[in-house]
């Protein structure tokens, strides 16, 4: 391949050279940091912020469920979400879909399965001794959390 | 190209052109400055996102490894519910007596830390200690994957919170593997990346992200580093804090409590 280099004086090349690697280095240091293509920013920070909520936080229960709500303040799980076992309000609060509870004996033993990793004063039990098969519930209510 | 030019003329042209483009560079450079600050206020409503600046942290002396954050966070941000998909993950760490380290993370965290597993692999460890790390994305102040990305699709706000435009991420991963946390990620369904936003959608409304208002042992714990009397200002004052990967210059706004030598 005959390729020949264009005679051009020094300087052009030099000039040519430094003005290429000013305007690479403004390419790069102003894009999003530097507020290029602000607009397209805010544009896109409004959609984030106008995402759908999905959990409500315990405190939006109240209002409807007070004696329930009462009850289960009063207990030690009172740091568990009222949503962490009956699943997010959205639904519930649009249109009163049924929000049932998760009894089941594994959703406990997430939290409560004897485990070495798990600080040592929190309740936990080994689960192949206690209870047989059976829910928890059976013994133990779950928003008064008293056995 | 056999024009001869003497050493002095060479050294001259040299240095004109260095200095040259230096000024005319930041020329440019503090033209745009102005352009950034005069650029209509991002009020949003009653948000101002001047007034806030969002940090974290995340107690790993708290941690029981539920899981139940991962999976409040799939459900309020519509992540993909299969586990190779994660916005937020909780890892395991146990250490031995010989100071050997195993790390792991089953299904990201998303179903628990099953007894069977823990006993059946550990069974013949001599365990000295054992412990669990909740992880998201670090929200870092000078963010690897802000600086890679080739569209400009990720950025940071003004309020610390990196984001993503999605309709313009072309999906080509860089960010994925310049970011040290690993905490993005790809989703098949946008065909975009994605990672913790920290619910950019609740907190700018007064709520929590939905991570926080799981975790039943406050394990993880959200405030604004801007007022003093936020609950991460108070950790920062009252506790002895680290953060992950800290050579890398990254400077994350996630801080931990507890961490282990081994923990990256």
């Amino acid at each position: 391949m005959n390729f020949k280099i264009p005679h051009l004086p020094f300087w052009v090349w030099t000039l040519g050279g430094a003005l290429t690697i000013l305007a690479f280095n403004i390419a790069i240091t102003l894009r999003a940091e530097y507020g290029f293509h602000l607009e397209k920013i805010e544009e896109n920070v409004k959609e984030w912020r106008s995402l759908p909520i999905q959990y409500a936080g315990a405190s939006a229960c109240i209002d409807c469920h007070q004696d329930i709500y009462t009850v289960w303040a009063k207990s030690n799980h009172i740091i568990v979400s009222c949503e962490n076992c009956h699943g997010p309000a959205r639904a519930h609060l649009e249109n009163r879909a049924r929000l049932t509870g998760n009894t089941s004996r594994e959703l406990c033993e997430l939290c409560h399965a004897k485990l070495v990793s798990r600080p040592s004063d929190f309740p936990q039990v080994d689960v192949k001794k206690h209870g047989g098969q059976s829910e928890c519930i059976t013994c133990h209510n779950q928003h008064i959390s008293r056995p | 190209m056999n024009k001869k030019i003497s050493r002095r003329d060479f050294i001259k042209l040299g240095a004109i052109g260095l200095i040259g483009g230096a000024i005319a560079y930041s020329g440019v450079w503090a033209l745009f400055q102005g352009v950034v600050e005069a650029a209509p206020g991002m009020k949003l409503g009653e948000y101002d996102w001047e007034k806030h600046y969002w940090g974290y942290v995340c107690d790993s002396y708290r941690c029981i490894g539920c899981g139940r954050c991962v999976v409040a966070c799939k459900l309020e941000n519509m992540v993909p519910w299969e586990p190779q998909y994660y916005r937020t993950w909780v890892e395991r760490y146990v250490v031995t007596e010989d100071g050997e380290i195993f790390v792991d993370s089953p299904n990201a965290g998303r179903d628990g830390f099953k007894a069977d597993q823990i006993n059946l692999k550990y069974k013949n460890l001599n365990i000295r200690k054992s412990f669990f790390v909740p992880k998201l994305c670090n929200q870092c102040d000078k963010p690897p994957c802000v600086q890679v990305c080739p569209t400009g699709a990720t950025y940071m706000t003004k309020d610390g919170v990196t984001l993503i435009k999605r309709k313009i991420c072309i999906g080509c991963k860089y960010c994925i593997v310049a970011c040290p946390y690993g905490a993005r990620f790809l989703d098949p369904r946008l065909k975009a990346v994605d990672k913790c936003t920290l619910c950019y959608h609740r907190i700018t409304k007064g709520f929590l992200p939905a991570c926080i208002e799981a975790c039943p042992v406050g394990a993880r714990i959200f405030g604004d580093l801007r007022y003093p009397e936020s609950p991460v200002r108070k950790i920062l004052r009252g506790k002895r804090v680290s953060v992950l990967k800290p050579t890398l210059g990254t400077e994350p706004k996630v801080y931990y409590i507890g961490l282990e030598k081994g923990v990256n």
